[in-house]
């Protein structure tokens, strides 16, 4: 009983730990990419920022807009953040506390949650560009959880298994990365677009609607809105290093990836993102699984 | 790239009956006249460029090509000033923080003459003079309201003997907004603080003025 | 500053500055054949490898489930001898702790059967009667034994 709250109070700790260390390492990155510095002034070579950051958010005034929904604009990061962080449960973190038969069935289940906080947030703000950035956001995650129902389903296939420790174990004669390259190519579009990064961004284009769905919020509120997108960031890098490669250690290039994609690509088209996940992704998705998991059967 | 000429129908034209014509000589003619082609390439429709076009959309190559631009970008030098002990170039006629300057006497330049209050298109500067005890006419007050000025440059353009300039200085910022509100001995004192930039600043452009 | 004399304009460099890389540099596209070849050579090794393995380990796991079925009698046995100590030690426990109740009966409540049994044949009792005499932690931990491995 005790060991596992302090297990999972540790872990806590430490993913909000990574979460800030994350901004930092994104905001040095798209620097360097971009032929600058990043922060580099605060400490040494600016490495206690996050901390900075962290310290302003959290003093600054709370301020609600006048005509919002004030009790669930105020619970909606809390919520938000509680998702988040609940999704690192279904990964045995210490001691193998909590090892779940269907830990997938899980991530699928609460990845599905969290749009209704996306809504909330934007639906609470009662203010029409938050509104419009969570009904883009939420058309988005909706349509690509299908995609990402189906490639998920197709790697459970290999191992029969929905347990997220069998399904790393999948990968240890080789990497499932390269039974299907093409689909892991998409898994990786479908998890930027899942947790809303660029170039799939348009829960919070900035250049069409100001912030998206997060408008409102600033300080403590943004923060948790914050904390819990980057979380779920670092989350899906662990389940794809789970489900693609053998070792957890490959978190960390996914992690990189996806700041390499923000740096590097345009954010795509509205209609085109819609028209690639239902007219490209999911039939392409489909139509691997039903012509590739037969052999598993055959063989 | 004089000899090159942009494509033309006629030429075009003239190039095929040339061809109906004179099958065998087309070749050695085209290598006379010097012509561009800059329509549209014809898709390559051979097995081979079918397949490398596949292969480039199906794969996402070029993204992937991109993704190694943007990484190349990493070990360039970075183009950032380390701002509080860099600091980019300045112009000589950089127009920053004002300053009253005086001649190498310390006798004050201005002479009250108000073609800086006049020409001031935000209206910033409030002069007062009185003729002094010597006889010379001289300001009793001289206010620039920082907050107001934009910078133009015009003050120091209307004064007739250099008295009002615009120093290099850009980082005079106030924690509050009535220190912005310059008056005389404000000004002077910038002046006697920035004097040896600014009169470096006038003799490198005084050819241009 | 340069004094007014050592003052120069910035020019440009002697001889002029360089031709303007003006063409545009079409890359190379790659060999269409060479990267479905690579491709399918990949998929196929891979699929190879993935089944040939998968087949040892299925192999495997028969052979771990058949001696997990052979040696299961014995510790169902040895559950089961458990679980009848532990229900001694239940009576044991509740005859020092109710000797001075007149009236009382074991394992009844004043000669009044907790469970409806017939045939008077062994009953399953829930874990809270199993431990009622032992710690709540002990019974958490025999409740989520099943977490720790």
């Amino acid at each position: 009983m005790i060991q596992h709250l302090i297990s999972t109070i540790i872990t806590y700790l430490l993913i909000l730990l990574g979460v800030a260390f994350f901004t930092l390492l994104e905001r040095k990155a798209l620097g360097y990419f971009q032929i600058r510095k990043g922060p580099n002034k605060l400490g040494i070579m600016g490495i206690p920022q996050p901390l900075a950051d962290a310290l302003k958010l959290f003093t600054k005034e709370w301020v609600t807009p006048n005509f919002s929904n004030y009790f669930p604009f105020i619970l909606t990061p809390t919520i938000m953040l509680i998702l988040a962080l609940s999704m690192w449960q279904l990964f045995p973190s210490f001691m193998l506390t909590s090892q779940m038969t269907l830990g997938m069935f899980l991530f699928l289940c609460i990845s599905s949650l969290t749009v209704y906080t996306t809504l909330m947030a934007g639906w609470t703000s009662n203010s029409k560009y938050a509104l419009l950035g969570a009904i883009r956001a939420m058309a988005q995650t909706i349509s690509y959880e299908v995609t990402m129902t189906l490639i998920i389903m197709f790697y459970l296939f290999l191992t029969m298994e929905m347990d997220i420790v069998s399904v790393r174990m999948t990968n240890s004669p080789i990497w499932t990365i390269t039974l299907f390259f093409p689909l892991s190519v998409m898994w990786l579009a479908v998890i930027l677009a899942e947790t809303n990064r660029a170039p799939f961004d348009f829960a919070e284009g900035e250049s069409e609607l100001v912030s998206g769905f997060n408008i409102e919020y600033g300080g403590a509120g943004f923060a948790f809105l914050f904390m819990a997108e980057y979380s779920n960031i670092l989350m899906m890098s662990l389940m794809t290093s789970c489900l693609l490669t053998s070792t957890l250690i490959m978190s960390i290039p996914v992690a990189i990836i996806f700041l390499w994609a923000r740096g590097s690509l345009p954010r795509y088209r509205y209609d085109l993102l819609m028209a690639m996940a239902w007219k490209s992704f999911l039939p392409f998705s489909l139509a691997t699984l039903i012509a590739l998991t037969p052999l598993l059967f055959y063989f | 790239m004089a000899s090159m000429r942009v494509f033309c129908a006629s030429r075009a034209a003239q190039n095929l009956m040339l061809r109906a014509i004179r099958p065998g000589s087309f070749a050695a003619f085209a290598t006379k006249s010097h012509w561009k082609d800059v329509s549209r390439e014809d898709i390559d429709l051979s097995a081979k460029g079918i397949a490398s076009r596949s292969a480039t959309s199906v794969f996402f190559i070029e993204l992937f090509k991109g993704f190694g631009v943007v990484f190349g970008m990493i070990f360039k030098e970075p183009a950032t000033i380390n701002y509080p002990f860099e600091k980019g170039p300045l112009s000589p006629r950089f127009r920053g923080e004002h300053a009253l300057r005086r001649y190498p006497s310390g006798e004050e330049r201005c002479i009250a003459c108000k073609l800086c209050e006049a020409i001031c298109p935000a209206q910033a500067i409030t002069i007062e003079a009185e003729e002094r005890a010597d006889g010379s006419r001289r300001t009793t007050r001289y206010d620039i309201d920082m907050t107001k000025c934009i910078y133009c440059g015009f003050c120091q353009e209307a004064c007739p003997v250099d008295a009002i300039v615009e120093g290099p200085n850009f980082e005079y910022s106030t924690e509050t907004r009535e220190e912005l509100l310059y008056n005389k001995e404000k000004l002077l004192s910038n002046g006697d603080k920035w004097e040896a930039e600014i009169a470096a600043n006038l003799q490198a452009d005084y050819l241009y003025r | 500053m340069a004094s007014a004399g050592g003052y120069t304009q910035d020019l440009p460099p002697q001889g002029g500055y360089g031709p303007i890389d003006w063409a545009k540099r079409i890359p190379k596209r790659l060999n269409g054949y060479a990267v479905f070849g690579g491709f399918i050579a990949v998929t196929a090794a891979s699929w190879t490898i993935f089944i040939h393995r998968r087949r040892i380990e299925k192999r495997h796991e028969l052979e771990v489930n058949d001696a997990r079925i052979a040696v299961f009698p014995l510790y169902e046995a040895e559950r089961h001898r458990m679980l009848l100590r532990l229900h001694r030690q239940n009576r044991d426990e509740e005859r020092e702790l109710m000797k001075n109740v007149p009236g009382w009966e074991l394992g009844t409540f004043y000669g009044e059967p907790v469970y409806h049994n017939l045939r008077d044949r062994f009953h399953h009792v829930t874990l809270e009667e199993l431990y009622a005499h032992s710690k709540w932690y002990d019974m958490y931990t025999k409740a989520f034994e099943k977490l720790e491995h």
